[in-house]
């Protein structure tokens, strides 16, 4: 970053046909003049030409003024920005030939090219959500202390600030350096490492997936060995097969005479169940009837007696053996079927393996699945070698975001914050005793004064810290905070004793090195110390004719460029569009 | 002896068709018995 200093400003007045050109240099310049004479109002166009609304701003004067014209230098480097009312136009000032930068009527898109000129990333987040850089109204809110509250409260000056979310605490923070720059460029640098670990992840995930399914599809292809191998395996395999769908066929034949003979054997059983139970109903029924049994056809004489009916229980226990031996028979069949049903199935199996590795010998044999393993293997090697190189960048991006951690951890380190707030501290016990505040006074919350005085002190409070920050800013490093506004201090209550303390503490602000602006109505006794004085004499009147041709002028050549780089702008959008 | 065997197997054979002969007589009489029964019980008085 670099220091920032404000060269001049220019206010015109369409409606008036005036003007005003004020310059300014580094140490400290003065803007001297009665009540009403204009000082405020010109102190609050600086602020209002780069995009900061005042709390306070008188009306007529907002109405009269139709242009705003600052210039800055920025370390070696001269720029202007014009607004009008809602239009920001930025140019770059080489050798009083001013290019155009920037022309839109969008606040964000201005602020944010603005900010790119300053260096300066502090990302902000709108309450709804938007993301952008920070604005000018949170990057100069230390400093300007303005006439109307800004003697009793600190940094809050500005109205357009209240859409963004945490901006008082975060920009607290950043103004003094503990969040800076450098800080807001690690978390970026963290948030870019992250994602890209989170890709690299993702892609070592697919790739590892990629890889198993190669590796499984070549392990294959290792264990081919020599194609000549690959070949007699193969025979091998046929025969094989050949061999087991014979002996298929004949278990297939065996099985077909089993299951012949268990039917034939189990018909057999079925008749000697039947005529063993008919031998049973004869004894029965034998025994029921006469010992002489007469035949109703022919009138034969049968003789009933118990020595015939034994006869036929003897063919009944005759009957029984068949039945069991028929029986176990049956039995014995039955489980040599089964045995031969397992030996089939197993073997229908076993068929089936040998021809699916049959297929895939051949598979292999063939040259479109040697080159194609070949393929998969040169893909394989060479994903291996990726896999090996993401894991190295993954392991790397873990240590860089763990080495970036650490840094962010040191500069929101406790002891970081309590040197910084010690530091200020220190600049303010300086002031202090300049202006006449007790040292107990002194009470920085999140690196900003607490208000909480009343009376004539409190003004002398706002004073101490704001130009302590200044002065803090101004030996820490070349930044945009390297200016200083400070509007009327003889209307803020002062007796004539602490009035002539902050005039003479003034002292402090004559070097080049900063800018203090200061507005007052009475002189401070630093005047011919000062780079620039001006003086207001008449009430309502610092605009003035003399100049405003040549400014209008000056103006008129700025806004074409404006509208020239617009032009040009949009044709570039629109050919990018097609 | 082998004709005194035979004369008893035939004779042993005849008795046993006639007493085969007379229980399936009885039988189908009985099952004769039952469906009448149940044809006198079943129609309608």
């Amino acid at each position: 970053m670099e220091r920032l200093s404000i060269t001049k400003l220019i206010v015109i007045s369409q409606n008036e046909s005036s003007s005003l050109e004020v310059p300014f240099g580094g140490g400290l310049n003065i803007i001297y003049g009665g009540n009403k004479t204009g000082k405020s109002s010109i102190i609050k166009s600086i602020f209002t030409a780069f995009g900061c609304e005042c709390r306070h701003i008188e009306d007529e004067w907002k109405a009269l003024i139709s242009s705003y014209i600052v210039f800055f230098q920025y370390g070696d480097d001269l720029y202007c920005i014009v607004r009008e009312k809602n239009e920001f136009h930025i140019f770059e000032d080489r050798k009083q030939q001013f290019s155009c930068l920037f022309s839109t009527t969008h606040y964000h898109e201005y602020s944010n090219i603005l900010m790119d000129i300053l260096g300066i990333n502090m990302p902000c987040v709108s309450k709804d959500g938007k993301e952008f850089n920070i604005t000018p109204p949170l990057l100069f809110r230390f400093q300007y202390i303005d006439q109307d509250d800004g003697w009793h409260k600190i940094g809050d000056s500005f109205s357009n600030v209240g859409y963004i979310k945490d901006w008082a605490a975060n920009t607290n923070k950043y103004i003094c350096g503990y969040l800076d720059e450098r800080y807001y460029s690690l978390r970026a640098q963290m948030i870019q490492l992250q994602i890209r670990k989170d890709e690299i992840k993702l892609e070592l995930q697919h790739n590892k997936q990629f890889v198993e399914r190669l590796s499984t599809a070549l392990q294959m292809a290792d264990n081919i060995g020599n194609p000549e191998q690959l070949e007699s395996h193969l025979k091998n395999l046929i025969n094989t097969l050949d061999a087991d769908r014979n002996h298929q066929i004949e278990l297939r034949e065996r099985i077909s005479t089993f299951e012949n003979d268990i039917f034939v054997g189990q018909q057999k059983l079925h008749m000697a169940q039947n005529s063993m139970q008919e031998t049973q109903d004869d004894i029965e029924f034998a025994m029921e009837q006469d010992e002489v049994l007469i035949c109703p056809t022919c009138g034969a004489h049968y003789q009933n007696r118990l020595s015939e009916q034994l006869n036929i229980s003897s063919d009944f226990a005759l009957n029984e053996k068949l039945l069991f031996s028929l029986s176990q028979k049956s039995n014995e069949l039955s489980a040599e079927l089964k045995q031969l049903q397992k030996e089939y199935i197993l073997l229908q199996e076993k068929v089936l393996q040998t021809s699916i590795e049959i297929n895939q010998t051949k598979d292999l044999l063939s040259y479109t699945s040697f080159y194609r393993n070949e393929g998969k293997k040169e893909l394989y090697d060479s994903c291996l070698l990726q896999l090996d190189e993401l894991e190295v960048q993954f392991e790397s991006q873990i240590s860089n975001i763990a080495s970036l951690d650490e840094q962010v951890k040191e500069l929101r380190s406790p002891k970081r914050s309590k040197r910084i707030k010690e530091e200020i501290e220190g600049y303010c016990r300086e002031m202090a005793s300049l202006i006449d505040i007790p040292k107990s006074f002194i009470k920085l919350r999140d690196f900003v004064q607490v208000i909480n005085k009343t009376g004539s002190e409190t003004p002398r409070l706002v004073y101490m810290y704001q130009t302590a920050l200044y002065n803090y800013n101004l030996n820490r490093a070349d930044s945009p905070f390297n200016f200083l506004v400070i509007d009327t201090p003889n209307q803020q209550g002062q007796d004539e004793i602490h009035l002539g303390n902050i005039h003479n503490s003034l002292n402090n602000f004559l070097s080049t090195d900063g800018q203090v602006i200061l507005g007052t109505e009475r002189e401070t006794g630093l005047e011919s110390s000062a780079t620039h004085v001006m003086q207001l004499q008449e009430k309502r009147r610092c605009l003035s004719k003399k100049n405003f041709d040549k400014h209008q002028k000056f103006l008129d050549m700025l806004l074409e460029k404006g509208r020239h780089w617009v032009r040009e702008n949009h044709e570039q959008m629109n050919n990018s569009k097609i | 002896m082998n004709a005194n065997t035979e004369r008893t197997t035939k004779s042993e054979q005849g008795y046993r068709r006639l007493l085969r002969h007379l229980r399936k007589q009885k039988e189908a009489e009985n099952i004769g018995k039952t469906i009448d029964n149940k044809t006198n019980r079943d129609q309608p008085k």
